[in-house]
């Protein structure tokens, strides 16, 4: 795996894996996915809902990073979703076996709600 | 109402318009690390639009004094009107910072994704700070 610009090979295993939240009744993201595709990492996230999780698709990667400048080992990754009305940045970084997952949203419609920011934890999960 | 997640079925009460309010994050923060990895202290305060992050950085190799960028602010969810979090960007010279901050129990949590943007020898890498408001 190498960074955006292909400077330097970097080890993904550690956040290339399914994840599922640890929270079943979460209202926010149910699941996570990441895969390595051509050498590039992408991202699939499925939203809460009360029937079927809502598919957010899947989106590249736009950087991922490791815990310090020496190691190759990547523990966190930023991608962002836009849906029109919705833009949201999400971060997640792998600590303890845990991933946690930050997303920021920026709403776009106009409509009565706060730009939000949620925090949730995910348990990794056989592919 | 259009959404990817049932959280985001909350409406806020107030105007629309209405300004998310930051005194939870406003105010001079120093790192809980006396030997900090990355920054030794954030100020946050009220700027035109929004906030104003400066950051005093720590870490050898980078400048001591980062500047002052804008912030976006963020609540805990989408119904309310307190903002819990920010996010800003520091360009540094060939080096990029992203800052994630949110405020926990009094303690403002700084998540820092931070790569170089120059080509050279150099992995990115992530950190999480923390720290506590002073006068």
């Amino acid at each position: 795996m190498q960074t955006e610009d292909g400077v330097r090979e970097l080890e993904t295993s550690t956040i290339v894996r399914s994840w599922v939240n640890t929270n079943p009744s979460s209202q926010g993201i149910a699941s996570v996915r990441l895969r390595s595709v051509g050498g590039m990492l992408r991202v699939t996230i499925q939203g809460a809902a009360q029937g079927s999780p809502i598919n957010w698709g899947e989106v590249a990667v736009e950087a991922f990073y490791a815990e310090n400048a020496a190691s190759r080992r990547v523990i966190a990754f930023v991608a962002r979703y836009n849906f029109g009305f919705l833009e949201t940045l999400v971060e997640g970084n792998v600590n303890s076996g845990l991933l946690v997952l930050a997303a920021f949203h920026t709403f776009r419609d106009g409509s009565r709600r706060a730009n939000y920011f949620a925090r949730e934890f995910f348990r990794e999960v056989s592919q | 109402m259009k959404h990817v997640a049932l959280e985001q079925l909350q409406e806020r009460a107030a105007d629309p318009g209405a300004a998310l309010d930051p005194a939870a994050l406003i105010g001079n923060w120093v790192n809980t690390n006396l030997s900090p990895s990355l920054i030794r202290r954030i100020q946050l305060h009220p700027g035109q639009n929004s906030l104003v992050m400066r950051v005093v950085g720590a870490k050898p190799g980078l400048p001591e004094d980062w500047g002052a960028t804008d912030a976006q602010i963020f609540a805990e969810n989408a119904g309310s009107g307190l903002a819990s979090a920010c996010s800003a960007s520091f360009d540094l010279g060939g080096i990029e910072s992203l800052l994630q901050g949110y405020v926990v129990k009094g303690v403002l949590v700084v998540v820092s994704f931070t790569r170089g943007k120059d080509g050279r020898e150099r992995s990115s890498s992530f950190g999480k700070e923390f720290f506590y408001r002073v006068p």
